[in-house]
């Protein structure tokens, strides 16, 4: 075989998933409604207990509407997948602390429906 | 999270049926005697079976060293499992890694339910369901639809050694050229008067200027294989360690039919009746050849010398 020349193919494989390269809505809450290969991304979440926010959570329209499809969402840090608050059987919540003090710590946490 | 580890972690219990592990029976061998035209039937069996990668065109095959993981069974039926795999690698000459502490690249998990973990890969590892455009393909991917399927996900091996796992989004390409005024319509130029083209999902690969051989090879980079414990009561594990072997090693679309060859295919396969319980000369012939064969070769070469390869060892007439 001959190998004298070293070509630089470039193999414009516009493989992957063209829209990845294309406009990115952002939502707060995704449902996976629209195009099913344009990207949606989620604004950073608070993380319960931690000062920074998680990482903003960008994914394609099909991916989002199979979550909410199985009742689940993007954990805030970005990393797992869990049940969706705002899902049909959880609702989601309002938490502040109740009682205590800054001097002595304690108090209890108190949860409502929204 | 790697992703070799998602699988563990998603593992679930099965039922006790499915685990009972029994000593993997030794490769059966079937001679290939009832049938008239053995040929013909190689030339079909390697037709269904070859499914060249859409990067390249061609087979894939391990060049990295094997490492199966298996997760959702009882300890003695995962060594089992993760021994046969080894065995019949070794014995069809895929390379191996022996260590007990090797990097997972075939992970195969038994679960009650395929479906969610194949959910979970669809939104947090698209990549391991194999190269598709869109999300369409990889939905229909994601569908678990036999009793054992497996995933493979593949590189590009160019002719510098340069491996590049196909389907994953490269850093793309921008190319700088001279811009000659009277052509290019629209197109906007720098002060320094070339056009920039981006090409935000391309990428190079080094090949031969030659006719024969563009010297680019696809391996396999990662292989998922995912079994459903209640649809498998009948068989034992002995078999479908076989089974898993054999998909695990080479990139096999299983069939909707019995094949005529005698294969360990056949086990799962509807209306086939006496299938092969283990491995058979077919299969063993079949991976060895794909092993022995030329990686760079066009498609079509590729499948000549399985061919070619299967015919001398169940000795059809050359």
């Amino acid at each position: 075989m001959t190998q004298k020349s070293l070509v630089l193919a470039v193999l414009m494989t516009v493989l992957a998933l063209p829209a990845f390269a294309q406009r990115q809505a952002i939502e707060a809450h995704p449902d996976g409604t629209g195009d099913p290969d344009a990207i949606t991304c989620r604004p950073p979440q608070v993380i319960p207990g931690q000062r920074l926010p998680g990482p903003q959570v960008c994914k394609l329209n099909a991916q989002w509407a199979l979550l909410r499809k199985n009742g689940q969402d993007i954990s805030a840090d970005g990393r797992d997948i869990v049940p969706d608050p705002k899902g049909s059987n959880i609702k989601a919540m309002n938490c502040h602390m109740q009682g205590g003090s800054a001097t002595n710590g304690g108090g209890q946490m108190v949860c409502q429906s929204q | 999270m790697k992703s070799w580890t998602l699988f563990t972690l998603l593992a679930l219990t099965v039922p006790a049926a499915a685990q009972q592990a029994r000593p993997a029976a030794p490769t059966e061998n079937v001679t290939v005697t009832g049938i008239k035209d053995v040929q013909k039937a190689v030339n079909d069996f390697v037709g269904a079976l070859t499914v060249p990668t859409k990067m390249t065109g061609k087979l894939a095959r391990w060049k990295a060293k094997v490492c199966p993981i298996v997760a959702g069974l009882r300890p003695s039926a995962v060594k089992l499992v993760t021994q046969r795999v080894k065995e019949v690698a070794a014995l069809v000459g895929a390379p191996v890694d022996d260590s007990d502490k090797c990097r997972p690249n075939i992970e195969i998990v038994f679960t009650t339910t395929p479906q969610a973990l194949l959910d979970t890969i669809f939104i947090k590892y698209p990549y391991l369901l194999g190269d598709h455009d869109n999300s369409a393909q990889g939905l229909k991917l994601a569908s678990f639809t036999r009793p054992i399927q497996s995933w493979y996900t593949t590189a590009t091996d160019d002719l510098r050694g340069n491996i590049q796992v196909d389907g994953v989004r490269s850093g793309g390409v921008t190319m700088d050229m001279p811009f000659i005024p009277g052509i290019g319509g629209g197109i906007q130029t720098s002060a320094t008067g070339t056009v920039s083209m981006n090409m935000p999902d391309a990428r190079v690969t080094n090949v031969t200027g030659g006719r024969l051989g563009d010297g680019v090879s696809s391996d396999f980079h990662h292989i998922a294989v995912v079994a459903e414990p209640a649809k498998l009561l009948d068989y034992e594990i002995g078999g479908l360690s076989d089974y898993i072997a054999l998909l695990a090693l080479s990139q096999t679309p299983l069939p909707d039919h019995c094949l005529e060859l005698p294969t360990i295919l056949n086990l799962l396969a509807p209306g086939c009746t006496a299938p092969p319980k283990t491995l058979t000369s077919v299969d063993l012939a079949y991976l060895r050849a794909l092993y022995k064969m030329s990686p760079t070769a066009a498609i079509r070469g590729q499948r000549d010398e399985l061919m070619y390869q299967m015919d001398k060892s169940l000795g059809a007439p050359q």
